[in-house]
């Protein structure tokens, strides 16, 4: 990974780091893209991904209104609250 | 030491049903010992609820209902899985105001079988790194050997300061700091018991599962979580109950030993008197098997020596989205200055996750990426599909599979990047397990306490709902257990 895809992936991700954060994050993902060149080697042209680990598909259950939690015990975890609703800045003018 | 601190979890409820204890008095003695903790396993404990849950534990004992065989008993809970009006933060900053609206499905079964949650135990930032030094509010260290690092859950059980705690084994780090300090964890199959209600991060793979100082402690309060939930999609329909009744020896059962030895090759010399061990850990256990009547076999696993690079892959993967949904608006962290919503948002991921977490959603988006999907994440899955149908078809031929939980090399406070390393080697010895769904349990070496306090500890995996397998090998080898390593 280079310092052009990192900057690519930071910004698709909403993060930023420190110039420390940078370098550790570029000298710990080359060590570990090295290592993982090995699973190139395996052959598994022959063989299904596997997603989910358990025999269950197609889980459905009625589609019912359930009280999961209070609004206002929802809403209190937020920074910013009004008439019921998240507050966040203004997205157009 | 207290008489309390001695007592199993079943022991303790046994003398609180029958009134000799009060739950109430348990709950006080554990929440003194909880608040001189020297080793920082709780990231807070919960005096009011504990109080209160125990009152009425003790009002349904005394009007002669039995909620469950563990009623009354303290019970510390993972910070990664949420309780109704209860501070939870999984580790992180990102979290550090957020109170839980609703309950997980197990928290729910716990209060209704009557055990009382103390306190919310320490844990890396949102489950990531396993290194037990990422948690935000400085890491736990090991009862054991104080000048290293534990999980909070595995440190609180081997301090006495709680005979029982629900963890999340998303990565294999309640197993290894299980080993690491002489505790119990299973691990349950994938979807016996319900995800709902934890702070995900590998949800492929991740499992709650019962931490404790006893096998037959954490084999009771797995009766008491496991059972299907509507309100997990990946729930499991069919449950059945373990026996807890131990075997008289192993005669019938064959257990397969997983090549671990090969890893002792090349090792360092600052590395080698762990290794060594482990070795004579494993040797130990071998030989403990065989003279109580198991059948013992080599065995082999060609996709081992990959799992920890899988999962690796796949949890980063899973960890990226799941941490989407961390943005600072409808909870969490939020900056200070904001003056629009690209504020907000990289404002509150960049100072809410530590650098771990920005790691994992970094390598998660990359593997995830169009050009690169193929290459990784696709061959990573593929490669899980391998691993799980050799550990498959061993497990037609053996009852468990028996393998170290760790390297036992220690993980340091003052060496982060170190034990980041560590960690991902470690994840050699629980990824298997993990990747495949199977159920696996870490507990210590059958050796005499006397003799093997500091011994490695082992584990075993077993097949889809194999557990009573797991319960029936470790409950003969813990009665069994040989004189010195």
């Amino acid at each position: 990974m280079n310092e052009q895809t990192l900057d690519s992936l930071a910004s698709f991700n909403k993060l930023r780091f420190s110039p420390e954060e940078r370098q550790d994050i570029l000298d710990d993902f080359s060590q570990l893209f090295d290592a993982l060149e090995v699973l190139e080697n395996v052959d598994t042209t022959q063989t299904d991904p596997l997603i989910q680990t358990v025999p269950l598909s197609n889980i459905m259950r009625e589609d019912a209104v359930v009280r999961m939690a209070p609004r206002q015990d929802i809403l209190a975890n937020a920074s910013e609250h009004i008439q019921g609703c998240f507050v966040a800045p203004k997205v157009l003018d | 030491m207290n008489i309390l601190n001695t007592l199993t979890a079943l022991e303790l409820a046994e003398k609180i049903r029958l009134r000799e204890l009060t739950a109430l008095d348990v709950a006080k003695h554990t929440l003194e010992q909880i608040a001189s903790d020297p080793c920082n396993c709780f990231m807070s404990p919960s005096p009011e609820s504990a109080l209160a849950a125990a009152a009425a534990v003790d009002t349904q004992l005394e009007s002669g209902i039995c909620p469950s065989l563990l009623a009354g008993v303290p019970i510390a809970i993972d910070d990664t899985i949420l309780m109704r009006q209860e501070r939870c933060t999984a580790g992180s900053r990102m979290l550090d105001t957020f109170v839980s609206p609703f309950s997980a499905t197990v928290v729910d079964k716990i209060l209704s079988a009557g055990l009382v949650p103390v306190g919310r135990t320490n844990t890396d930032e949102l489950g990531v790194s396993g290194s037990g030094s990422t948690c935000y509010q400085g890491p736990t260290l090991n009862p054991r050997h104080p000048e290293t690092l534990s999980g909070g859950a595995a440190a609180a059980i081997a301090s006495r300061l709680v005979p029982l705690a629900l963890c999340c084994d998303s990565i294999g780090t309640p197993r290894k700091f299980a080993s690491l300090s002489g505790t119990v964890f299973l691990k349950p199959t994938y979807g016996s018991v319900s995800r709902f209600g934890i702070v995900a991060y590998v949800s492929s793979a991740e499992q709650i599962g019962p931490a404790a100082a006893t096998l037959n402690d954490a084999a009771a309060l797995f009766n008491i979580i496991a059972g299907h939930d509507s309100k997990d999609g990946t729930s499991l329909p069919d449950h059945t109950p373990l026996t807890l009744i131990p075997r008289q020896d192993l005669r019938g059962m064959r257990v397969g030993v997983l090549p671990y030895w090969d890893t002792l090759n090349g090792m360092s010399a600052g590395s080698r008197s762990s290794s060594t061990e482990r070795f004579d850990t494993l040797n130990t256990t071998i030989n403990r098997l065989c003279e109580l009547g198991a059948d013992i076999c080599e065995c082999d696993l060609p996709q081992l020596d990959l799992a920890h690079l899988v999962l690796r892959i796949i949890a980063a993967a899973e960890g990226c989205t799941n941490f989407s949904r961390f943005d600072g608006v409808k909870f969490g962290h939020r900056p200070q200055t904001i003056t629009s919503l690209e504020d907000i948002y990289v404002g509150s991921r960049s100072e809410g996750f530590g650098l771990e977490v920005k790691k994992t959603i970094l390598l998660g988006s990359y593997v995830l990426a169009q050009q690169n999907y193929e290459k990784y994440y696709l061959q990573a899955l593929k490669i899980r599909r391998l691993i799980q149908d050799q550990l498959t078809h061993l497990l037609q031929s053996f009852d468990c599979l028996l393998l170290p939980a760790s390297s036992h090399k220690p993980y340091h406070p003052d060496r982060p990047n170190a034990n980041t390393r560590l960690s991902f080697e470690d994840m050699r010895y629980t990824a298997p397990a993990t990747l495949a769904g199977f159920p696996a349990a870490a507990a210590p070496a059958p050796v005499h306490p006397q003799h093997g306090a500091n011994t490695p500890g082992i584990q075993l995996i077993a097949g889809i709902h194999g557990e009573q397998k797991l319960y029936d090998v470790l409950s003969v080898l813990s009665a069994n257990p040989a004189p010195h390593l």
